[in-house]
């Protein structure tokens, strides 16, 4: 089985982990370098923009134009930057991928040339005669992160889910979009920027996880001549991540907005203690299933199929951040009917009130998910690297294990920890009303 | 011997059998090591064909919507629901309408003989009743609405409009809130009883799977109803899109713009589909995709940002290229694309660029066929629309300078050129 089959761990440099995992089946290869700095170094701006501008060129090849024909004539290969929060960080991701060398003609090779352009994106980015970040570049740069920040609401979806995020953690800069506000991006200097790029290179904790039809020797050898001893990165200083500040509510409440739209989008939030161990982990996992994970998840067939109150309805979890978020797109009418079925249920599952043919679905769901993982490239990298986060380090096939272990008890256990802590409403204006 | 025939793709590293189980249409791919496998059963009837008349009958007009909201009411199953008997098996599952296509799949982990009779049964035998219809109006209203919210899809749609006269893809497949309101189980009754029968439908399996054991196990549960000839009542398209340019106010902070040309006419299913497709998407790549020098002028002026993007959309009877972006100023906007394009039809691609693009798009459509499941959907597609699977790679190595000149001054064709714009609410 290769979901038995654990990653190969090298060290390429010191603290730099790479997870591999080699498989011919697939078509095509991904390297993943995640660089990994806390919120609180107060640089997520400038991240954000720096790493925009990364990838409009590098010295030789300067601009957009130049790298996306350097991709192209390495068969498709990829080669971009992207950024997400993670617990309490900002992880700026370097994908890097390529189609595998048994489909290239005879002699073609695009491994060496794919990672050689990743390194150059984030250390030789194109500069002007100054040395600088090219002003026009700059500034048109910013201007797209300003118009990015200002239609966020343009796209509803988006804007309720942030906006929710933001009611959820009040304080905590988790809640703040990565590009912080319009001020802050139109403060951003140069230097800013470049401190920023360097901060990456130079302080950021890295990991890379590499799968799929690659020569795991040559990408070592890449990341240890680029962080390496004799590298330019050999003496960098890399502090470890301050712990995940949790919060926990005192009371549920409840916000509404309202811009011009047709549907509601209706957020709850509960939050909860993370789990500390694998088995804890596990029956959250199988407690948010059986509330919402998916089709078979209570709040679909109750809210949805017995109650024809919502087209879309599911529940997903921020483990690390005890954050468990239901989210649906509702007629506002409902609200109040729609918030009560999911306290409600969320109060059945903490019961241990669920039937043993919800729970067998939801084990098999899980089971199916993890079983499946054996054929995504991505869902391989992002499991292994969540293991590694988590401190678990487990093969699919021993979550599966673990998920079987797991007793009804523990599972509602894991839901009675589930504190209701927020409900946000994005609703329709009413006639006569001003928008938020 | 079965009768299922071989197709093999070296370059590729694909292998499939095609062949027919108890008539319908049934292709197998091999994915030897796999660990999950799939099934996409599909038909060509989707939201467009709300008019038709079965042979020897008389003609049925159903509202818009209908094909989507029937793919809805089969997912209720006859005796259980469809989610519950995925959901014992843990299989992932959905289903989609199109214009002119309707697809349900699962994928699944070690499940899939179980899965598939399932696929098999509920597409086959559902229980359409008025009860079941009224349920379920409630949940597709929501549906239409979350989309109507979509500037994207909004705008989409007002292109639509603006380009064709009459052609049903004027709706969105979901129809309006008014039109799933109108429905009723008669008419979700006749679409089924017209469409959904053996002849015309595809079934495609990818997977570590015996083709020979796949062809038994579906032959066996293949609802035998004979083949019904069932015309399709289109109506007539003007020669010139309805309207040059179509504005509508949306709550959006900036305008939002899409510029098409319109094919003048279709070519119908099959090979020549396929090339049409091919040509024009390597057209729009050469002329204004991320490596052009037009778009970097573009983006650089300012005229154009990273909302920008191109792509072109097509079925038997219509086609259209489209490009789409925010903008301040749409008319400037627009200008300086039409702009870029008369100069792209004048000068046309080079052999250098072309092969430099040829590459990536080797590069993405080898990408494209990885896990079971993307190579099933990727199949179906083909054989629905009677193309070789597959045959996309032939037509990207025989593509050259000469037969892209003629498709770029065949395609952007400035009487047959329109215009939506979504703009803000005035202050």
């Amino acid at each position: 089985m290769r979901a038995d089959r654990p990653p190969l761990r090298l060290l390429p440099a010191p603290g730099l982990e790479l997870l591999v995992l080699p498989d011919a089946r697939f078509k095509r290869a991904l390297l993943q370098v995640h660089f990994d700095s806390p919120f609180t170094d107060g640089r997520s701006p400038a991240r954000v923009l720096a790493a925009q501008i990364l990838e409009q060129g590098t010295r030789s090849h300067p601009s957009q134009m130049h790298l996306t024909r350097a991709e192209e004539s390495l068969y498709g290969a990829s080669v971009g930057l992207d950024g997400r929060r993670l617990a309490d960080g900002h992880r700026v991701t370097l994908a890097v991928s390529w189609v595998g060398e048994r489909f290239l003609p005879a002699g073609a090779a695009v491994q060496a040339g794919v990672c050689a352009l990743a390194r150059e994106l984030l250390e030789e980015p194109a500069r002007d005669a100054a040395g600088q970040i090219p002003a026009a570049t700059l500034e048109r740069e910013r201007r797209q992160l300003l118009r990015r920040i200002r239609s966020l609401s343009d796209d509803r979806a988006a804007y309720s889910r942030q906006r929710f995020l933001q009611l959820l953690c009040g304080d905590d800069p988790f809640g703040r979009p990565l590009w912080g506000g319009e001020e802050e991006v139109a403060a951003l200097k140069e230097e800013d920027l470049e401190a920023a790029r360097h901060g990456l290179l130079e302080q950021a904790r890295i990991s890379a996880v590499l799968v799929g039809p690659a020569d795991p020797e040559e990408v070592a050898a890449f990341l240890a001549d680029w962080f390496g001893a004799g590298g330019p990165h050999a003496d960098a200083v890399r502090p470890p991540l301050p712990p995940v500040r949790l919060d926990r509510p005192d009371r549920l409440r409840e916000d509404r907005e309202a811009l011009p739209l047709d549907q509601a989008r209706l957020h709850f939030g509960f939050r909860f203690p993370p789990p500390a161990t694998p088995e804890d982990f596990e029956a959250l996992t199988l407690a948010n299933a059986i509330l919402g994970g998916g089709a078979q998840g209570r709040l679909f067939r109750i809210v949805r199929e017995q109650r024809s109150l919502c087209y879309g309805i599911s529940s997903s979890l921020r483990a690390r951040k005890g954050i468990l978020a239901v989210g649906a797109g509702i007629d506002a009418a409902s609200y109040r009917e729609v918030r009560d079925e999911i306290l409600a249920q969320a109060a059945v599952v903490a019961a241990g009130d669920w039937s043993e043919e919800e729970e067998a679905a939801a084990r098999a769901g899980l089971r199916d998910q993890l079983d499946s993982l054996a054929d995504s490239p991505s869902g391989l990298a992002r499991f292994h690297d969540r293991e590694r986060l988590l401190g678990f380090r487990r093969t699919p096939s021993e979550r599966v294990r673990d998920v079987a272990a797991v007793t009804r008890e523990r599972i509602a256990a894991a839901a009675a920890a589930w504190e209701p802590a927020l409900v946000y409403l994005l609703a329709p204006v009413a006639a006569g009303e001003e928008a938020a | 011997m079965s009768g299922l025939r071989r197709i093999r793709s070296e370059r590729l590293d694909e292998t499939l059998h095609l062949g027919r189980a108890a008539g319908l249409r049934l292709a197998v791919v091999e994915r030897p090591g796999f660990a999950t496998a799939a099934g996409y059963f599909g038909l060509r009837f989707g939201s467009t064909d709300t008019r038709f008349r079965p042979a020897g009958g008389e003609v049925i007009e159903v509202p818009d919507g209908a094909a989507h909201f029937l793919e809805h009411k089969l997912f209720e199953g006859r005796e259980e629901k469809v989610f519950d008997r995925f959901g014992r098996l843990g299989a992932d599952f959905n289903g989609g309408t199109g214009f002119r296509s309707t697809s349900y799949y699962f994928v699944s982990a070690g499940r899939f003989e179980a899965a598939l009779e399932v696929l098999l049964d509920f597409v086959q035998r559902p229980l359409i009743t008025e009860e079941r219809v009224e349920k379920e109006k409630g949940i597709i209203e929501q549906e239409v609405r979350m989309y109507e919210d979509l500037p994207q899809y909004r705008g989409l749609f007002l292109l639509h409009r603006a380009l064709y006269a009459a052609h049903p893809i004027r709706i969105p497949p979901g129809g309006t809130v008014a039109s799933v309101r109108a429905t009723t189980a008669a008419d979700l009754q006749a679409c089924f009883d017209s469409f959904y029968r053996p002849a015309n439908l595809v079934l495609v399996v990818a997977g570590d799977l015996d083709a020979e054991r796949v062809l038994a196990r579906v032959a066996d549960q293949v609802e035998p109803r004979p083949e019904l000839a069932v015309e399709r009542l289109y109506p007539a398209e003007p020669e010139r899109p309805a309207a040059t340019r179509l504005e509508e106010e949306f709550p959006v902070s900036r305008p939002h713009a899409w510029l098409a040309w319109r094919e003048r006419g279709g070519t119908g299913p099959g090979a020549a589909l396929l090339e049409r497709r091919v040509l024009s998407s390597l057209l729009l790549e050469l002329a204004l995709g991320d490596s052009s020098e037009l778009h970097q002028e573009l983006y650089q002026a300012g005229t154009v940002d990273e909302t920008f993007a191109c792509g072109y959309s097509c079925d038997t009877d219509y086609g259209y290229a489209v490009l789409s972006g925010q903008c301040e100023d749409p008319d400037a906007w627009a200008d300086g694309l039409r702009t870029a394009i008369r100069r792209f039809v004048a000068r046309g691609p080079d052999e250098a660029e072309l092969e430099r693009v040829r590459r990536a798009a080797w590069g993405s459509l080898v990408s494209g066929l990885q896990a079971p499941g993307a190579v099933a959907g990727s199949v179906l597609h083909s054989l629905l629309l009677d193309q070789e699977p597959f045959g996309v790679l032939a037509v990207l190595e025989r593509a050259d300078v000469a037969a892209l000149r003629e498709r770029a001054a065949e395609l952007f064709d400035p009487g047959q050129e329109a215009m939506a714009v979504l703009r803000p609410p005035a202050e």
